[in-house]
């Protein structure tokens, strides 16, 4: 839990930077709106300059779990990548997190989630397509975020690898999942533990069940 | 109704509201002119007097919610409420007796002396008339302690009760119970979590935009920071000033007490002014039901117990620091036209000001604004608000933030 005053500090550092969001109060937390202008470069790709009225909501147990952003001022449709709720889905769950954990302020959340996201947005309207590439819903796009992330090609083995996250029974010196031959502490060990660290045992579990509903529903179909 | 018409037209209430406010300049201006006023009362010679003379603030200029008031349809002087609470128990001395005093002590003054109005019922006025034209009433009510006996009231707020003046048709005088600064606690104990979470922000902006008025900027007062709570209330008392002006049943528009009390008991921290206004509004609205016996409210608004009707037809607004003063207790006179005025204007608050969000766009929506809230005034927000977007967009075009992403993530959604 933080305290009000830290939030607003967050927000200080926010606005010196994104000088249009502005911060209200309500009884849920925090809400920061207004006009986010940006002028973002990424390399390999066109340099864009756009701006979006966004919401921003932090919720009372921030940091712990992430803010939520809007896009209010009507140009992105539901058929993007938003929730049922309007809100932005901005990479996959660990994914965000990692990234809030390299940059764990409100101008980090910003800049390193929300403006990467706009960007792509923008990006995709004036050239049609995609700079960064995007994820497939719910447990598809789990799969594939988790084959990318830990280098491996098999669903059985990205589903191996959930479960140890899982289950919260990481040991080293077993045979690793992918298939390397190698002891899983001198393979996928340290990724393994650092992600640990990142979501809880039942975040894992979650999405580990998504990822096993796609899997059979595709066996399934065949 | 789009996202972006909603947050413009918040961003338009806003302004209104800061509008209506008293300026900081001004505010600190009327503090200067009543502690000297508190001053000259506190010298004088009374006799057998022991201890000291209270003077505060009392009403909306202590809670943040002035409005600046309409008289003869022009936007006119501040009015300012002063206690003077004298250290004298009810037996010590007449209610008439200290009215006279504190006349006399005033009149020997011969500046206050010029500017006292006539007596009133329950104060003497000075009317001050400033060189920037914008002057002050100040309402001085002559008081002594009250009585803190009322049960189911948190003792700290009851302690604060008095006893002021009040003078009737046939020239008798009497006591009568009142509680300013307890109401004020009240009030500020419902305000302060919203207030907390935005004081240092606008306390710097408030120093910044009034260079030289404030010698640092812990010293700007608490009292100019405006929550959503706070500029909802300004915006009804402004709203039922014109909707009831040259109306025939003006003499039954809603008082401040009330339109106050009710707000402040269902906000809700929201966090922006129209969200705010609507939810109030709603509910407002639902009590409207009572004009009619035969219905029922439903239970979570009863057990609200904001408005009651007694079997009798009386009605019961309590003042939330002493139960036994009841704000509406004329609202059965005249076949309940205090009641039915309060739900009309109600009707008219959602109409006027909710509904409006039904417009294309906020130049047809500030337009039929300017009926309900006065010209001047939402002229006066558009004018700032767009002072506001051309000076930001100034900035922010030339320079807009250059961010470099590395690694970027994947656009994902749940199914």
């Amino acid at each position: 839990m933080i305290t009000n005053e830290a939030i607003v500090n967050e927000y200080k550092e926010l606005s010196r930077v994104h000088q249009e969001l502005k911060l209200y109060s309500g009884h849920e937390g925090i809400c920061i709106k207004g006009c986010l202008h940006f002028e973002a470069v990424s390399s390999g790709h066109e340099q864009i300059t756009d701006k979006f009225l966004i919401e921003v909501f932090v919720l009372n147990d921030y940091p712990n779990s992430l803010p939520v952003a809007k896009e209010v001022g009507g140009r992105i449709q539901n058929s993007f990548h938003t929730n049922s709720d309007g809100s932005l889905c901005l990479a996959a769950p660990l994914a965000m997190k990692m990234t809030f954990l390299e940059n764990p302020t409100l101008l980090g959340y910003i800049n390193h989630l929300v403006i990467p996201f706009l960007y792509s947005y923008s990006y995709q309207e004036k050239f049609g397509t995609l700079p960064f590439g995007e994820l497939e819903h719910g447990g598809a796009g789990l799969l594939t975020y988790y084959k990318e992330l830990l280098h491996v090609e098999s669903d059985m083995a990205t589903l191996k690898f959930l479960l140890i996250l899982a289950k919260g029974s990481f040991r080293g010196h077993v045979t690793c999942p992918c298939g390397s031959g190698k002891r899983t502490r001198n393979c996928h060990g340290d990724q393994l533990i650092r992600l640990q660290s990142v979501q809880t045992v039942n975040q894992f579990r979650a999405e580990l069940e998504s990822c096993i509903q796609v899997l059979k529903s595709r066996q399934g179909g065949r | 109704m789009t996202q972006e018409l909603q947050f413009k037209y918040n961003s338009l209430l806003e302004e209104v509201a800061s509008g209506l406010d008293i300026s900081p300049s001004k505010y600190k201006q009327a503090v200067d002119r009543y502690k000297k006023v508190s001053m000259w009362i506190s010298a004088g010679e009374y006799e057998g007097l022991g201890g000291e003379i209270h003077c505060y603030a009392q009403g909306s200029f202590r809670l943040g919610t002035v409005v600046r008031p309409i008289r003869g349809g022009e936007e006119s002087g501040y009015d300012i409420d002063l206690v003077c609470e004298f250290p004298i128990i009810e037996d010590g001395i007449t209610p008439e007796a200290l009215k006279i005093l504190i006349g006399n002590r005033l009149a020997e003054n011969k500046e206050y002396q010029e500017m006292l109005d006539e007596e009133g019922r329950r104060c003497w006025t000075l009317l001050y008339s400033e060189q920037d034209g914008i002057g002050f009433h100040l309402d001085i009510l002559p008081a002594i302690p009250g009585d803190p006996d009322y049960v189911s009231v948190e003792v700290g707020f009851t302690q604060k009760a008095i006893k002021i003046t009040h003078k009737n048709k046939d020239e008798s005088y009497e006591w009568s119970q009142s509680n300013p600064s307890g109401y004020a606690d009240w009030f500020e104990a419902i305000n302060k979590p919203t207030l907390d979470l935005i004081k240092a922000l606008h306390q710097k902006r408030i120093f910044e935009n009034n260079k030289g008025l404030f010698a640092r900027i812990d010293d700007v007062p608490e009292v100019l920071i405006k929550t959503p709570l706070q500029k909802v209330i300004q915006i009804l008392k402004r709203h039922r000033d014109l909707r009831f002006m040259n109306q025939e049943f003006e003499d039954d528009k809603p008082i401040s007490m009330i339109i106050t009390t009710l707000a402040a008991r269902l906000y809700q921290n929201e966090a922006d002014v129209f969200v705010a206004l609507n939810n109030i509004v709603d509910q407002l609205d639902n009590l409207a039901l009572l004009l009619n016996p035969e219905f029922v409210l439903s239970k979570s608004l009863q057990d609200l117990e904001l408005i009651k009707r007694n079997s009798d037809g009386t009605w019961i607004i309590s003042n939330p620091v002493n139960p036994n003063e009841n704000f509406a207790d004329r609202w059965h006179e005249n076949k309940s036209s205090k009641a039915r005025a309060f739900f009309q204007w109600v009707k008219w608050v959602k109409e006027d000001l909710i509904q409006i969000l039904n417009s294309n766009d906020i130049n047809e929506l500030s337009k039929s604004l300017k009926t309900s809230l006065g010209e001047q005034m939402v002229n006066k927000a558009l004018k700032s608000l767009q002072l506001r977007a051309a000076s930001l967009s100034t900035v922010v075009a030339s320079v807009p933030p250059r961010i470099e992403i590395s690694n970027p993530n994947k656009p994902w959604g749940f199914e």
